[in-house]
């Protein structure tokens, strides 16, 4: 368990750290400044937070405040749904298509929805059932279920881009949030599923990580379509 | 496939290309189809090399948008050093 938290630890800095630099390379007034900055400050919060986790395996003692481990949560949540929703209103803003029929991309994004709010859903209608609102829940299962439901848009504008180098930016993008649905899935079905718990937990450690290292590739192709 | 150097394409061709590097093929023509549209020219293949400029211009927002302001610019000065500009 320390061992997986390490790692996540060092890929969320690593993204935030590479989210700004990222954010850096675009001037005032550039669409996707904001985007990246968001990627960048939402992932540095991650990293105080799964920071601040990882040394109170060894010293139990550090620990944040819940009120404020609720903000940093709530905080990083907001920044990295947001983040992906100004990606997709970017790629709208430019009028330019998918290579798809728009009915084809109208029923697809609705999938996407319906798939995002029950899958990301699932762990809410779960918590409520059991009379636990922790709202650090509630803000994550928000942001999952927005993540979830953009992964078609941001899909299709890599299928737009295919063969340039910007579709690397955005396919990293949308398999980030592939990788949170399935994280999210597992998440659901593994107690069903009977499998040793140090087993499940490595799985959805290695989702979580596999996540955030799409988002670390996501900036590293943006820096390197921009020169 | 035999591929032309850019001075055997015609300007528009060699517009799309390099937006292709960028945009993918598919996107790249999608984006010359809107600038062209903008400048009012008829049709895509007819865009002489007058107009290349206008088309460079027309095409920056949805660059800036994507790839933001400094590479857009490094991508229009691309171009228009490949034609001559």
């Amino acid at each position: 368990m320390r061992f997986h938290r390490a790692i996540l630890v060092a890929s969320v800095i690593a993204t935030g750290i590479s989210g700004l630099m990222t954010a850096a390379r675009f001037s005032r007034g550039d669409r996707l400044l904001t985007s990246w900055a968001l990627v960048g400050i939402g992932y540095l919060v991650a990293a105080v937070r799964h920071g601040v986790r990882l040394v109170s395996f060894f010293e139990p003692s550090v620990t944040l405040p819940s009120n404020l481990n609720n903000a940093l949560a709530i905080a990083q949540n907001v920044a990295i749904a947001v983040a992906l929703l100004l990606f997709v209103l970017a790629w709208r803003a430019t009028g330019l298509t998918a290579p798809v029929s728009r009915n084809a991309q109208i029923l697809s994004i609705m999938a996407g929805i319906v798939i995002a709010a029950l899958v990301g859903g699932y762990p809410l209608i779960t918590a409520l059932a059991t009379t636990d609102t922790n709202p650090i829940l509630l803000v994550s299962t928000a942001g999952d279920i927005v993540g979830l439901a953009l992964i078609v848009p941001l899909a299709l504008s890599a299928l737009a881009m295919r063969g340039g180098l910007l579709m690397y930016t955005w396919i990293y993008l949308a398999a980030g949030e592939i990788a949170w649905l399935f994280y999210d899935l597992w998440w659901a079905m593994q107690p069903a599923m009977g499998i040793a718990t140090n087993v499940g937990n490595a799985v959805v450690e290695a989702m979580r990580i596999a996540a955030v290292l799409c988002a670390f590739a996501a900036t590293i192709a943006q820096r390197r379509a921009m020169g | 496939m035999t591929v032309k150097p850019f001075d055997a394409l015609p300007p528009v061709e060699v517009v799309r290309q390099k937006l292709g590097h960028y945009l993918g093929p598919f996107t790249a023509k999608n984006a010359v189809n809107l600038g062209v549209k903008q400048i009012k020219a008829a049709d895509a293949d007819a865009v002489t090399r007058a107009e290349i400029p206008a088309l460079i211009e027309a095409l920056g927002p949805t660059l800036r948008i994507l790839l933001g302001k400094a590479a857009a610019e490094k991508v229009a000065r691309e171009i228009r050093q490949e034609l001559s500009l």
